[in-house]
């Protein structure tokens, strides 16, 4: 298959895919390759010493979390031991934002391709502040955890299996047009969620201060769906995956050291290079000494042509992170010229309703000089800290130099 | 030079980036200007012969 015919492939796997969500479970009991031992985290692999602050934050969070530690120093101690296995969640049909940090008995949404038989799986947003997707792992945030797994997880479980399943693709794709990028802003596509499943809600045979405290946690997130559409994006990253000859992007993804990208074409391989600082809008009292690099399994998002990408869709967001609208559509227009396509059902309402930029081709990256441009929220680079704002940041470039000469050389 | 003193100084500034940081300076009647870089990929020997390579490989349709 030459270059040309394989990324048509890509694109229309990216584009026509049915997905959505039809159910939750507990990690070990539905991702593949999971155990209790094993603790899922964002971006390319990664050792727990050449972790960033946050994420080590995060595995510390999981592990009290588990009951497998009762301290911080006893989790410590069981990590240095060798017991615990780290892994990234995208070798399990995995994503999830920030850290990324899975663990055994954490519940997680389960996001179904019908048109290609992917599966992939997200965890559920803790909401804004100190929370484990940010590396803190205080008393309050593993309280949280529990409440999620015990009281939020088993309602919203029943309402999601009630519903027969979720339509997701036309949520993000109704939410574009209600100022979301689907990236960094889901004020539009989390209400539109839970207008879904309301009905459902309501059904539920469950305690009736269970159901009120999951209503009111997805009402209190903006951010709720963020997981979601990562899940939905990612069945159709894995459907695209393997197409022999085709050079564009299938993962984008960070760990908060490494940026690390795959391409159709070469399967499941990473390709990494130090992953940079955000550049954006800090909290009162932080400034970017304080930021760890980028982090997050999100850019699955730009991958598919959403978040940083669509940003002249999301005028809201785009002050969010420290520009003007005109930056929004300066970035959308400069993200055409690396992609493939304009995506048949992700329209821009501002731009005469051009779809927005879609499939990244590693060749044209390196034509242009463009890095993809993705939106993010910035982790302080201490553990337990949290959020310091928000902003963008560019993919490096070595990783798609590295991606086409390995593509050259396979020919 | 503390930065203290360098911001005692008139400043001439060039912004690589989000444009709003530039117009934000300009309101303050900073000396600003804007500049759209990218990475000079045809002076990188290795990115060209990667890029001459596709080239050939897209013509004979591979």
């Amino acid at each position: 298959m030459n270059r040309e015919t394989a990324n048509q492939e890509v694109l229309k796997r990216f584009q026509d895919s049915d997905i959505r969500l039809i159910g939750m479970g507990i990690a070990k009991d539905v991702i593949p390759g999971m155990h209790d031992k094993m603790i899922l985290h964002a971006g390319p692999p990664i050792t727990w010493e050449r972790m960033c602050g946050p994420m080590k934050g995060a595995v510390i969070g999981a592990l009290l979390y588990e009951g497998l530690a009762q301290n911080e120093q006893e989790a410590l101690l069981l990590i240095e031991s060798g017991q615990i296995t780290f892994d990234p969640n995208h070798e399990h049909q995995t994503v999830g934002p920030m850290a990324g940090i899975i663990s055994a008995n954490m519940p997680v949404f389960i996001m179904k391709n019908f048109t290609f038989g992917t599966t992939a799986y997200s965890n559920i947003n803790e909401g804004p502040g100190k929370c484990l997707r940010f590396g803190a792992y205080g008393e309050a945030v593993i309280t949280r955890l529990h409440w999620m797994r015990d009281h939020l997880y088993p309602v919203l479980k029943q309402a999601i299996e009630l519903s027969g399943g979720i339509d997701f693709k036309s949520i993000l794709t109704q939410a574009l047009q209600m100022g979301d990028d689907n990236h960094n802003r889901h004020k539009a596509s989390t209400s539109l969620f839970m207008r879904e499943l309301a009905k459902y809600l309501v059904m539920v045979d469950l305690p009736k201060e269970d159901i009120y405290g999951a209503a009111e946690h997805i009402e209190k997130i903006d951010m709720f769906n963020v997981n979601l559409a990562m899940a939905a994006c990612k069945t159709m990253a894995d459907a695209a995956s393997g197409i022999e000859g085709s050079t564009i992007v299938t993962v984008m993804a960070r760990n908060g050291v490494d940026f690390g990208i795959k391409v159709s074409g070469a399967g499941n391989k990473w390709f990494t290079a130090p992953a940079n600082i955000p550049e954006g809008l800090y909290f009162p009292g932080y400034s970017e000494t304080d930021a760890a690099a980028d982090i997050g399994d999100s850019s699955i998002t730009e991958t598919y042509g959403l978040g940083g990408f669509a940003l002249a869709a999301a005028p809201a967001i785009v002050q969010f992170i420290g520009g003007s609208y005109q930056d929004g559509v300066n970035i959308t227009n400069e993200m055409f010229e690396i992609t493939t396509t304009e995506n048949k059902n992700f329209k821009i309402p501002t731009m005469n309703f051009r779809g927005t930029p879609t499939g990244i081709d590693i060749v044209k990256v390196l034509k242009t000089g463009i890095q993809p441009t993705i939106t993010t929220g910035m982790a302080h680079k201490d553990p337990g800290v949290g959020q310091v704002g928000a902003g963008i940041v560019k993919a490096p470039f070595a990783c798609f130099v590295d991606a086409a000469e390995y593509m050259l050389n396979k020919k | 030079m503390s930065t203290n003193a360098l911001f005692q100084q008139r400043l001439q500034v060039v912004n690589i980036g989000l444009e709003q940081f530039q117009a934000d300076l300009s309101s303050q009647n900073v000396e600003v200007i804007q500049l759209q870089w990218r990475i000079p990929t045809t002076e990188d020997k290795r990115v060209k012969a990667i890029l001459d390579a596709f080239a050939k490989l897209d013509e004979e349709g591979k």
